[in-house]
């Protein structure tokens, strides 16, 4: 049970952090209620997280040859569940993803297993690489968006209803996208042991991988719905303010990244038109919305910009994987 | 929250906008009215007038209301409204211009009569030319502060006329301290009318840059 309730625990904390990610530029630039909000956030997370989650899970076992037993796995999750809550109180946005990551990283060299330093390499370009493209993405998209309402010469009713209408859509779509990344970084971890068997009450409960998926997504939801409202609202004003069509260009950027790193039918096609090899990986959502914000802010002179805030977030990318790397490894030493 | 919106606002605001035109027009007529004593039609005009003004108003109210209620435009409609409202000061200060006419019925000799339909035309021109920028604050803001830059050009015209009048008026001996001062309030009143014209485009051109 302690699994479960970890999982559980971890879930809500990302529905906590992430739900900022998905809705907190349309509820930030004031476009659309945190309440109509939640409610897409919640049903698109389980989409994304039964139909896609499967595929950047497999990044757990991959990177150990000796995969904790399923006992150990708390030492895993553990100080990821730490320095994630550190990091909420401080209201610094964290990658799970990416603290799993170097969890297990603390934990294969405590416990002195093989652990796949290419794959690993690897993972640390994409995450450097990613927040590099959304800012390059987000700038374009901006001006995508603004070509376009210039050549159909709308007028500000019909501007604000299509943005709305594409927040939406593009905000399900998002959801979707993250349910499966989002879902994939904390169940990944369990997925060489899917499908559980326990014990509750001398009772046998099976827990099949889509039941864990739809279990994980569902308290993610939940979680965004009973602790995200903070944090979404102050989205649009503590990195920089937001305006509509800034907010629907960083939407529109991390579908993009996310999708291209998570739907398994988009990467086939990009590795056939593109010269490098992608594959499935959860991604920082958190990472991607900040440089998209950025990016746009870069789009306005970065005249919005609150630069004290922005630099604690891009330190905490450097601390937050060192810090639960450290805890990590010293945990897994004693334990 | 997905209603479409924009088609009965846009509607309304236009509805808006050219009852103002439709004001500034009618007071024209007003003017030319009193000068031939035509006392009865003034009275008439006056009425129209505020019956004009009125609709304006809840014209106004229901735009500001639907634009709040349904949270649209969030990063424009404080300057929407502040538009809508200065907006709004021009028709109310019509208004009392004709009942001020109507009612005082100001001695105004044959030789100032041209100068008070100059100074009425100066104001409906800064008057078209606001409507004509506010009407594109909704589609092109460039069209809006070229508008609202000649407004302050052709009110510069009526503070000239103004300044004449005001010393005719007051060059006049004739005329005792009581009828001078009474007509320059007229003076005035309809000054004022381009005057705030100038403001509203002011505020416009601030709006328009900053978004």
């Amino acid at each position: 049970m302690l699994e479960i309730f970890l999982i559980a625990l971890l879930a809500i904390l990302v529905g906590t952090n992430d739900a900022a990610n998905v809705f907190g530029s349309a509820v930030g630039s004031k476009m659309l209620k945190f309440k109509f909000a939640i409610i897409f956030f919640f049903v698109f997370i389980i989409f994304g997280a039964v139909i896609n989650a499967k595929y950047p899970s497999g990044i757990y076992q991959n990177l150990l040859a000796n995969y904790p037993v399923f006992d150990q796995i708390y030492l895993v999750l553990v100080p990821v569940i730490l320095i994630t809550l550190i990091s909420l109180k401080l209201k610094i946005p964290s990658s799970i993803s990416q603290s799993i990551i170097f969890s297990l990283f603390g934990f294969a060299l405590a416990k002195s297993f093989n652990f796949n330093h290419n794959l690993f390499l690897k993972l640390i370009y994409f995450w450097i690489v990613t927040p590099v493209i959304a800012f390059i993405l987000s700038i374009f998209f901006c001006y995508l968006i603004q070509f376009v309402i210039r050549i159909f010469k709308l007028n500000i009713f019909q501007i604000d209803y299509q943005i709305r209408l594409c927040l939406i859509f593009f905000g399900c779509l998002a959801a979707f996208a993250l349910g499966s990344n989002l879902t994939a970084s904390i169940v990944g971890i369990y997925s060489p042991f899917l499908n559980l068997d326990f014990n509750f009450f001398n009772s046998k409960i099976l827990v099949s991988e889509t039941k864990l998926y739809f279990f994980g997504s569902f308290l993610i939801g939940l979680g965004a719905l009973m602790f995200s409202q903070r944090i979404v609202q102050s989205v649009g004003s503590q990195i920089s303010t937001i305006k509509p069509i800034s907010a629907l260009a960083i939407l529109l950027t991390q579908i993009i990244i996310l999708l291209s790193f998570s739907s398994d039918i988009l990467i086939q096609k990009i590795n056939t038109i593109s010269p490098f090899d992608f594959f499935a990986i959860p991604l920082s959502a958190s990472h991607i919305t900040f440089a998209g914000i950025i990016g746009v802010a870069s789009f306005n002179k970065f005249r919005e910009v609150q630069p004290s805030h922005s630099m604690k977030i891009i330190i905490s990318w450097f601390l937050i994987p060192c810090s639960v790397f450290i805890l990590s490894y010293f945990i897994s030493l004693f334990f | 929250m997905l209603k479409n919106h924009q088609k009965e606002l846009m509607e309304s605001i236009n509805s808006f906008l050219d009852k103002i035109l439709e004001i500034s027009s009618l007071f024209k007529k007003l003017l030319e009215n009193y000068f031939n004593k035509n006392f009865q039609e003034v009275e008439n005009i006056t009425e129209q007038i505020s019956n004009l003004e009125s609709q304006c108003d809840k014209i106004r109210r229901e735009v500001e209301r639907k634009i709040y209620q349904e949270t649209l435009i969030p990063n424009m409609r404080g300057d929407v409204l502040g538009m809508l409202e200065n907006l709004d000061k021009i028709p109310g200060q019509i208004q009392a211009n004709a009942h001020s006419f109507n009612t005082e019925k100001p001695v105004i000799e044959n030789g100032l009569s041209q100068n008070f339909l100059k100074l009425c035309e100066h104001a409906m021109e800064c008057i078209a030319l606001l409507i004509e920028g506010s009407r594109n604050f909704f589609i092109d803001k460039k069209v809006t502060i070229e508008k609202c830059l000649q407004v302050s050009e052709i009110e510069s015209k009526a503070d000239k006329i103004s300044t004449d009048l005001k010393k005719n008026i007051f060059s006049n001996e004739k005329n005792g301290l009581a009828t001078k001062v009474h007509l320059r309030y007229f003076v005035e009143i309809m000054d004022e009318v381009a005057n705030l014209s100038e403001d509203v485009a002011d505020r416009l051109i601030i709006s328009s840059s900053k978004n």
